[in-house]
């Protein structure tokens, strides 16, 4: 046939535009017939069989769809064989159902994943992208509960659930991310509100979860064959909780983005409201952040304070120990070892820089509120995505803080710890060089070659 | 192959679970072909609008009432379910003695000026459509299923009713008949 004749009957399509119905006329019949649909489901009109006639139904629904009728009809030889695999895998069924309630570290805690894992193939072939995520948070809440039961106990195992959970997460942003880039009408809404739900139980849910008073916060109360459990719990526990808190924003974003295109199945102002918690929150947890701080400064004061009279700190007799005269976190000063000078430092500098941030986040929050009641939801929003990096950055800074005076605070009590009258002004250091105690008939002297007098903390 | 299954899961999702939004998605997929379609064969726009509304909604119901019944290609069963429609429409136009206002017969003709490329382009076009409106319906169908909307012979067969060596001999007399017509090689 004419090259140029296939040509131009393979362009009526973009070059008539008769032939082609208006967009407008598109969307307007898709929602009536959806209408339309969703009344007669609604109304009963469309029969619905349930129970084990319905489940047997779906099989055959499932194989009328996915298996052409020649080879249905062929696999009849093969029932037979079915059945008695059937009944070796009742032997398995019984005990997948044993597994449902295990906990990591447990015997049946493998068959319990393999089940979910063979639960999200199925979805994935049968599902939606919703029912998949539907799935993936399920699970995560799961993983959620099976956390909070073992974090005592084995925080090693409490590792397994959270990492376990940081996995389902991300699978669940991938879903969420490949609808923000191609949404379609209706399903992508639908996902990211399940999504936003549920992330936010999560969080709500881990948050009950916290494991401050059973894990001291300096990491000294936990017995030495758990800390370094505890301390890669902490960690994933941490970008975790991070990551759900990115993609729970993600969702308030992709629902903002499907309002604005004109889906005119969300409600405005709940998203407005969504947008406010989130806002909320994060303006709790920054505070909370700015306590934590204070908390860390007074706590190393008293640790070093502690220590009372001074001891010895070096090896032996005889030797000698370089201290350093520092400004206080708290007010004051002391003579602190190199390496305790340092820690302070760092404590005092991680308290500025929040001070800094918590002048910056005064500044976003009155923006973003001016952004909402202005009904600019999406500027709003990635102004609250912005805060978040700010607040998950103190909390890495402040972190950081408690492990470093956990450290000081422990080791201050056999330091030697004294403070002088400060001669020269604040913050200059000064280099004074303490001679270590001679130990005599059980009782403990001191010297300090200093050219001023010093008090005691 | 990945486009196969899926329109197979939306399918079962619709017959097993009456998923309304299953079956939006085929909508989303199958309402500009349909429309081209009916709009082709009644050339007036309110009535492919009605009539492809209708052929959606047949489609759900047959999918919702006809469980019991294969569906071996969605696609030739909402073809199917288009050609019928126009049928009736036919049958009612011809009851009402209507007559369709809105394409008016352009007639052929052999251009001999040179215009912008995409002006001429374009009234070529529409030329060669008012020109495939002038055939035997069966090879407007034909031509329409198998260039305009680029469907396969298997396809084409299964919509027409017909066996796939029909459908060929169909579609050469028919490519034959419009080379003659339009004066292309």
């Amino acid at each position: 046939m004419s090259k140029k004749l296939v040509s131009q009957l393979k362009s009526i399509k973009s070059q008539n535009s008769r032939i082609n119905p208006d967009l407008s006329w598109v969307t307007e019949n898709r929602n009536t017939l959806m209408a339309k649909i969703k009344q007669d489901v609604a109304e009963g009109r469309v029969s619905k069989i349930g129970g084990i006639t319905g489940f047997l139904d779906s099989i055959s629904q499932a194989l009328r769809v996915f298996v052409p009728y020649n080879i249905r009809y062929l696999a009849r030889a093969t029932v037979a064989v079915l059945l008695v695999a059937t009944i070796t895998v009742s032997g398995w069924i019984a005990t997948v159902s044993a597994s449902q309630n295990s906990l990591p570290g447990e015997k049946l805690y493998n068959v319990k994943i393999a089940t979910e894992r063979t639960e999200l193939i199925v979805t994935s072939v049968i599902g939606s992208n919703e029912d998949q995520v539907a799935a993936l948070l399920r699970h995560a809440s799961i993983r959620v509960d099976e956390f909070k039961k073992v974090k005592e106990s084995s925080p090693g195992d409490a590792t397994k659930a959270i990492k376990s959970l940081k996995q389902n997460i991300e699978s669940t942003s991938k879903y969420l991310e490949k609808a923000q880039q191609k949404p379609k009408y209706g399903e992508t809404t639908s996902l990211a509100r399940s999504v936003e739900e549920k992330t936010s139980a999560l969080l709500t849910s881990l948050n009950e979860g916290k494991t401050e008073n059973v894990f001291d916060n300096y990491g000294r109360q936990i017995v030495p064959s758990k800390k370094q459990g505890v301390e890669e719990l902490s960690k994933q526990l941490k970008e975790t909780t991070e990551l759900i808190e990115v993609t729970s924003v993600r969702a308030v974003e992709v629902l903002i983005e499907q309002g604005d295109s004109g889906d005119k199945t969300i409600d405005r102002q709940s998203v407005k409201d969504s947008v406010t918690k989130k806002l909320d929150k994060l303006v709790t947890d920054i505070e909370a952040l700015q306590q934590t701080v204070v908390n860390v400064k007074e706590d190393m004061v008293t640790g070093l304070r502690g220590s009372g009279e001074i001891q010895n700190v070096a090896p032996g007799a005889g030797s000698v120990t370089t201290v350093v005269q520092v400004e206080l976190p708290v007010g004051g000063t002391a003579l602190v070892t190199t390496t305790d000078a340092i820690a302070i430092e760092k404590v005092k500098e991680v308290g500025v820089g929040l001070n800094k941030t918590d002048k910056l986040v005064e500044e976003t929050v009155a923006e973003v509120k001016i952004l909402i009641s202005n009904d600019d939801l999406k500027g709003a929003i990635h102004k609250v995505q912005e805060l978040n990096i700010l607040k998950n950055e103190a909390k890495t800074a402040v972190v950081e803080t408690q492990k470093i005076t956990g450290k000081l605070i422990t080791d201050a009590e056999t330091k030697i710890v004294n403070s002088v009258d400060v001669q020269k002004e604040v913050g200059v250091v000064v280099e004074q060089t303490l001679t270590t105690p001679t130990v005599t008939s059980g009782q403990t002297t001191n010297k300090v070659e200093t050219g001023s007098t010093g008090t005691k903390l | 192959m990945k486009g196969f299954l899926n329109e197979k899961k939306l399918i079962y999702r619709v017959r097993n679970k009456q998923d309304a939004e299953a079956f939006g998605k085929l909508y989303d997929f199958y309402v500009e072909p349909i429309y081209r379609f009916v709009y082709f064969k009644l050339s007036n726009k309110e009535d492919a609008e009605d009539a492809t509304s209708d052929v959606f909604l047949k489609t759900w119901q047959y999918l919702i009432n006809q469980t019991q019944k294969d569906v071996v290609s969605f696609r030739s069963l909402i073809f199917t379910i288009a050609r019928n429609k126009i049928v009736d429409v036919y049958r009612l136009r011809s009851n009402n003695k209507e007559c369709p206002i809105d394409s008016p017969k352009i007639e052929v003709e052999v251009r001999t000026e040179r215009l912008d490329n995409t002006v001429s382009t374009k009234i070529e076009v529409d030329n060669l459509l008012e020109t495939i409106k002038t055939l035997k319906q069966e090879y407007q169908d034909i031509l329409h299923l198998k260039h305009v909307e680029g469907f396969t012979i298997s396809e084409i067969a299964s919509i027409l009713g017909k066996n796939k060596t029909n459908v060929r001999v169909i579609l050469h007399r028919a490519t034959k008949k419009l080379k003659l017509i339009t004066g292309y090689e």
